[in-house]
């Protein structure tokens, strides 16, 4: 039943009806779909490069008209197949597909513009980065000119940005995570459990509410908005208290992708170290990745050390692997506190360790497996096979809908952002949340460029 | 904990996507009333908390007859 169909204020959507009311899980079947049928067509001698068309490289209008001239066909289907497998999804959640529809249109088609303008050989000399320039006019049309409601329908910044995060999966051997993996998570650790104890001891000094201080530091400790109404939902926080969060949390976090790839370009970051860094102080998955990504194109165009891959390849193991998966355990321990510790509020919550599960950013569960699906069919090929055969034929064009998926999401975060529809936050929250970016973006500046610099060093390797 | 006297049976509690995504200002920038990590958490219009759907109040009203 869907709120449109039923008219009923509430849905169940844990269990196993989770595995087709939750944008997680369709996150999953459309990577990991994505990914099996790129690997079955690998083995049978194809490819899906047809499919998977980007703009090129390229240095005057000319080239790029007759790019277009020649593959507009690639586009046309590419676009089709895009909407059919985000409809049947967006049908499962209980949205309109044909809001959907148009939305997704008018998404693709300056999607396909953006990306475009970033192919140009002169874009990194203007710091014309896909995601900067996403960014920027998607938040110039919605807080500038303003989009017709029926147009949101197809803004699913979260969405696009589980499925890129799953086909990003297929483009990191499972050896890195492996390796990765336990730095990623002591470095997260540190850096969550400071930033939290800051945002809350702060907040609570200045008189806040202990939910309210709660659920600021873990908008800026764990995983951004999404940490927030999590631990508000645990804690049972006031309604006012969640929309506060995400005020402070957007904010900051449109601050940082501007700021840190900046900032670590200045300092001569490598890309994996710039990428941890990122991973570390950035506080939402989708912003995230727009400054790692962003930073990837500084540091190839200022000729630091390592690639545009491995900056993501860096926050994705920081972000998602060390602190995004933690958030069930932040939500239990939490309720936990709330209900012995906090004064009472009238409402029992009663946690158990079920609510580490239920949590769970299940997306991650298909980052982990695309990620395995992929090593176990390249295993066996020598580095020059791979990049002869395996690289162009199956990597590069899960690689290449990945860079799709993360546009259509850079973009949705700018025409979903308008500023003057934000909740007021306050001064208070605001100093409390601020300490904790400050203290955050030092302290993860040190570990990643300092302490376990030679770590992230090693992705190179 | 479950059973048939939580929020999520209340007549109170309001956790539809949607009507969240419209309540929270922002909340589609950058995240979602539709993922994982939100669970079945939703409003409660008597209390005017943001409530996890397992907790439970003396307040409680039963969702059939909903108003």
């Amino acid at each position: 039943m869907t709120a449109h169909s039923s008219g009923l204020s509430t849905r169940q959507s844990s269990g196993w009806r989770e595995l087709w009311l939750k944008e997680d899980w369709w996150a999953i079947w459309l990577g990991l779909g994505i990914v099996v049928i790129a690997a079955l067509l690998f083995a049978g001698g194809a490819s899906i490069k047809w499919v998977a068309v980007t703009p090129p490289k390229w240095h005057g209008i000319a080239q790029l008209g007759a790019h277009f001239a020649a593959n507009y066909q690639r586009y046309i289907v590419q676009f089709l197949l895009w909407l059919a497998i985000f409809a049947a999804a967006v049908a499962a959640l209980g949205l309109r597909v044909r809001d959907f529809a148009l939305s997704f249109l008018f998404l693709y088609v300056l999607s396909l513009a953006i990306f475009a303008v970033g192919q140009w050989d002169q874009a990194n000399r203007y710091n014309l980065e896909p995601p900067l320039v996403a960014l920027i006019l998607g938040l110039a049309i919605s807080n500038l000119i303003g989009t017709p409601r029926a147009l949101e329908a197809g803004f699913r910044v979260e969405f696009y940005i589980k499925t890129g995060i799953v086909l990003l999966g297929a483009t990191l051997p499972i050896q890195l995570i492996i390796w990765a993996g336990p730095i990623a998570i002591l470095q997260a650790s540190i850096v969550s459990i400071v930033t939290f104890v800051v945002i809350y001891w702060v907040g609570v000094r200045l008189g806040l509410d202990r939910r309210l201080a709660a659920t600021l530091g873990a908008g800026g400790a764990v995983c951004g908005v999404s940490a927030s109404i999590a631990i508000a939902g645990a804690v049972g926080a006031r309604k006012e208290d969640a929309p506060i969060a995400i005020t402070l949390v957007i904010v900051w976090a449109i601050v940082m992708i501007f700021a840190l790839p900046f900032i670590a370009g200045a300092l001569h970051l490598s890309a994996s170290v710039g990428g941890a860094w990122i991973g570390t102080s950035e506080f939402a998955d989708a912003a995230g990745f727009a400054a790692a990504q962003t930073y990837g194109a500084v540091a190839e165009h200022d000729k630091l050390a390592g690639t545009p891959e491995q900056a993501i390849w860096a926050f994705t193991l920081m972000k998602v692997i060390g602190r995004d998966v933690w958030i069930g355990i932040w939500a239990f321990v939490l309720a936990l506190v709330a209900t012995t510790r906090w004064e009472r509020t009238g409402i029992a919550g009663r946690p158990g360790p079920g609510e580490i599960w239920r949590r769970f950013p299940k997306f991650v569960i298909g980052f982990a497996i695309a990620s395995l699906i992929v090593t176990a069919v390249t295993r066996g090929y020598s580095l020059g096979e791979f990049n002869a055969r395996v690289n162009p034929a199956l990597v590069a064009p899960i690689k290449d809908l990945r860079t799709w998926a993360f546009i259509f999401c850079f973009f949705s975060i700018g025409l979903t952002t308008r500023f003057r529809s934000l909740a007021y936050a306050g001064r208070r929250p605001f100093l409390a949340f601020t300490s904790g970016v400050a203290v955050n973006v030092i302290l993860g500046l040190v570990l990643s460029a300092v302490v376990f610099a030679a770590y992230w060093e090693g992705l190179a390797r | 904990m479950t059973g048939p006297d939580r929020c999520l049976s209340c007549a109170y509690f309001r956790n539809q996507p949607v009507e969240l995504e419209s309540a929270m200002a922002g909340l589609v920038s950058l995240a979602s009333a539709y993922g994982s990590t939100r669970a079945d958490d939703g409003l409660c219009a008597k209390h005017d908390r943001y409530v996890s759907a397992n907790a439970r109040c003396d307040d409680f009203d039963p969702a059939k007859g909903r108003r």
